[in-house]
């Protein structure tokens, strides 16, 4: 199906010369049914193992603001949208036991879309998954020829009109934002009548593919309703929730797409209106967190001052994250931020290169971002530094100085990297000049497949209609080979992540990382699975790279590793060996206890390891811009401790604490590990050791090392607790 | 008696500590120190979500 034009979809496009919209309704009484659908991003994983980890599952649970904002101004015309959440489809899909292939959910979506009882179905849109909503829409048009299809969203908005033209069962599409377009078009639709003088609409005349002037901006967005959270059933229970904070970047960067969507113009929430929206999610959901939306909340200062102050003073505590410019702060904002419950920013320095901030237009003075990104770590905020490689303009050079950027920013512990390989986004400044020499080969960049491979019936629909699917394409770059460049961006996100403080010891000793990446890639070759995008992203996310990274590095010269390299490099040996040796989830599976035995073991991926040298003190150094001195050769003892699902903190401890963790083997009662433990302890004044020992307990405990279990697993019954003396409750 | 329980609502198990006693302030950091267990900024990541970090999204709190 759509491979190519000479096939055309047989269902019957809606024409305004043949007054299409009249098929929208089955009689002239009946109100207009709406059936808006959200933008598929769990889609972009295929991989039954991504699938299921931490990074897709929050992608899935994703709330669709743009289309809870229109189904509220839908709402307002009387017209109660129903919402589907494709996620939740393709997860559904997922576990039916279908075969994981983005075109067949496609078929499955439509499928379940033409069992609504709707008359129009608008499909938001982006990049990634402008194939899957395309196909989505054509089989739902066979299912539903008298549907009327709108598309809408970023993607649709710029490449309006060859949509229309390559795919006649998309009827509509609404450019921009449609907060007002939207009920308008749905008023006329449900009045019968002729949508062509909705501003914003691309339609169809007389076969032909017509666009009307842009409709006006909203400008005043307090006067936009709260977006219909209450319509999208995954909202509760959670604990995140996005809210749009405002609109408009004027910055005109050459990649970046979202600019012109939002065309330049920057609006902001009042600080009253927000914080209004903000309690009354409070209280309908157990928000923790708000993800406040704007493309560049910072560019205004005197109007961020405001709101961080506004914040400030109604006391809530709300903690919330945003976007900023890193020249668009500075270091009393950032405080003012802080203080206000900012807990998490996004910077897009993009480049490390002077050069290429100049040709990209987003001219960043780059010791300014490395001191403000400093400052907003240093002020408590979870801090992202996104950066992009594969400008056609752009050098070897360059690109060591971007990854140099990046690896003089990991002495901040709570600081993300990301680098990504650039996508042409459709209607960009860099698209528009590079269209003519765009080419499609198989180097994927994560903006457009984050985690899926292109089948055949998606490649020849890419391949058939470049002016549609942009975004798949590539820019040549003449001094860069686009496959080295995509492995350096797996290879930079999990050894940053993963080695960070190995990278950081690298960077003091030799000032360029990229020697790194070359000398593992010169020794890794063979081991790495070049094909496709997707095989080498998943050898670089698991354990297979981790083990051959520390082999790697063990395989050389030891005069070429400085002593931080050196000790950081017995501790990766460790905690491999460590985690190759866990048993896993099943602390308790083999033991027997009896029936009232309450247990002490370690939590999962708790480890405790004992050093040859103090890798911790190696951290602080590392951090600190100081030299190795004789403390780093201290033998140490750390415990490994979880703090999420997949981030596993270290923590120094005691031998007397390493002492009482090893107790916890999940075999020994709580009593036993009290009474031998205390049996290793010495009193102090009125100190006994049986204090000792439930402290202990506590502490550890509460540091989420260790956990209380019994051998009932299956046991619903929770036993009244153990109960033990103890005089510690200070401690 | 004040007790103390280690175990959270909804664990299965849970151990109640009867608490005696308070420590002294010099006790407390006699046992503070001896049964030390400090922070490192060392961390790990251990699955494979590092590639799947999304642009324009700032990383979640924890």
């Amino acid at each position: 199906m759509w491979p190519s034009k000479s096939q055309t979809s047989p269902s019957v496009p809606v024409d305004v010369s043949a007054n299409g919209a009249e098929s929208v309704r089955d009689n002239g009484a009946a109100p207009l049914k709406v059936c808006l659908v959200s933008i598929p991003t769990a889609t972009d994983f295929e991989d039954p193992v991504q699938f299921e980890s931490e990074g897709v599952r929050e992608t899935a649970a994703d709330i669709p603001l743009g289309v809870l904002a229109l189904a509220a101004v839908l709402e307002e015309i009387g017209i109660v949208p129903q919402i589907v959440d494709s996620n939740a489809w393709y997860i559904e899909y997922l576990h039916s036991g279908a075969r994981l292939n983005r075109s067949s959910f496609s078929q499955y979506a439509a499928g379940r879309l033409a069992s609504l009882d709707a008359d129009l179905f608008g499909f938001s849109t982006i990049c990634n998954s402008y194939p899957i909503t395309i196909q989505t829409a054509g089989h739902l048009k066979e299912l539903r020829p008298s549907a009327v299809t709108l598309f809408g969203g970023p993607q649709a908005s710029v490449v309006d009109l060859s949509t229309l033209r390559h795919f006649p069962f998309v009827d509509f599409i609404l450019r921009g934002e449609a907060d007002r377009s939207l009920p308008e078009l749905a008023t006329r639709l449900a009045g019968g009548l002729a949508p062509e003088t909705v501003p914003g609409i691309t339609y169809r005349r007389a076969g032909e593919a017509r666009r009307n002037p842009d409709a006006p901006l909203p400008v005043e967005l307090d006067e936009l309703p709260l977006p219909a959270f209450h319509l999208y059933p995954m909202v509760s229970p959670t604990r995140t929730i996005p809210l749009e904070l405002g609109r408009g970047c004027p910055f005109g960067c050459t990649f970046c797409s979202t600019n012109d969507f939002f065309r330049r113009r920057f609006r902001l929430k009042s600080p009253a209106n927000l914080i209004r929206e903000m309690d009354l999610l409070t209280a309908r959901y157990a928000v923790e967190y708000f993800d406040l939306m704007h493309d560049m909340f910072t560019v205004d200062r005197r109007r961020v001052v405001a709101f961080c102050e506004a914040m400030i003073e109604s006391g809530r505590g709300y903690r919330w994250g945003c976007s900023a410019r890193t020249d668009c702060v500075d270091r009393e904002l950032i405080e003012l931020m802080a203080r206000a419950g900012c807990v998490s920013i996004f910077f897009g320095v993009e480049s490390g290169s002077p050069r290429i901030q100049k040709i990209i237009d987003k001219r960043l003075d780059l010791n300014e971002a490395r001191s403000n990104v400093e400052l907003t770590t240093r002020n408590g905020m979870r801090t992202t530094v996104s950066t992009i490689v594969g400008f056609p303009e752009e050098t070897l050079d360059d690109v060591k100085a971007t990854v140099g950027f990046l690896a003089e920013s990991l002495r901040e512990p709570e600081l993300v990297t990301q680098l990504h390989l650039l996508a042409p986004l459709a209607g960009t400044p860099l698209e528009v000049q590079y269209r003519d020499r765009l080419v499609l080969e198989d180097v994927y960049t994560d903006m457009s497949h984050s985690g899926w491979v292109q089948g055949d019936r998606e490649r020849r629909l890419i391949s058939a209609y470049p002016d549609v699917f942009q975004n798949f394409y590539a820019i040549p770059t003449p001094h860069l080979d686009r496959r080295y460049l995509q492995e350096l961006r797996e290879f930079i996100l999990r050894t940053t992540s993963r080695f960070r403080w190995m990278l950081a010891a690298w960077q003091d000793r030799c000032g360029d990382l990229l020697t790194l990446y070359d000398e593992w890639r010169a020794w890794s070759r063979g081991l790495v699975p070049h094909q496709r995008g997707c095989d080498m992203r998943r050898y670089y996310g698991m354990w297979d790279f981790d083990r051959d990274f520390v082999r790697f590095l063990r395989s050389r010269p030891a005069q070429e590793r400085s002593e931080f390299e050196g000790i950081l490099l017995d501790f990766d040996e460790a905690l491999l060996q460590v985690i190759r040796e866990e048993p896993g989830e099943s602390l308790t599976a083999n033991v027997t206890v009896l029936e009232s035995d309450v247990r002490l073991a370690l939590r999962p991926h708790v480890y405790v390891l004992r050093l040859a040298s103090d890798v911790t003190r190696v951290v602080e150094l590392l951090r600190a811009h100081q030299p190795p001195d004789e403390s780093v050769h201290r033998p140490a003892l750390v415990a490994t401790r979880r703090v999420s699902e997949d981030e596993i903190e270290v923590v120094k401890i005691s031998p007397l604490t390493a002492e009482f963790l090893e107790l916890c083997d999940g075999r020994l009662t709580v009593d036993d590990v009290l009474h031998r433990f205390a049996a290793m302890c010495t009193p102090v004044g009125s100190l006994t050791a049986w204090d000792m020992a439930t402290c202990a307990l506590r502490m550890t405990y509460q540091r989420k090392l260790i956990q209380v279990v019994s051998g009932e697993s299956d046991s619903e019954c929770a036993r009244p607790p153990e109960s033990y003396a103890a005089s510690c409750s200070a401690a | 008696m004040a007790t103390d329980k280690v175990g959270k609502k909804g664990d299965k198990y849970g151990v109640t500590l009867e608490l005696q006693r308070e420590l002294t302030p010099e006790e407390a950091d006699f046992v503070a120190k001896t049964l030390e267990m400090t922070a490192s900024a060392l961390r790990l990541h251990l699955k494979d979500d590092v590639a799947l970090e999304k642009p324009n999204k700032p990383k979640r709190p924890r």
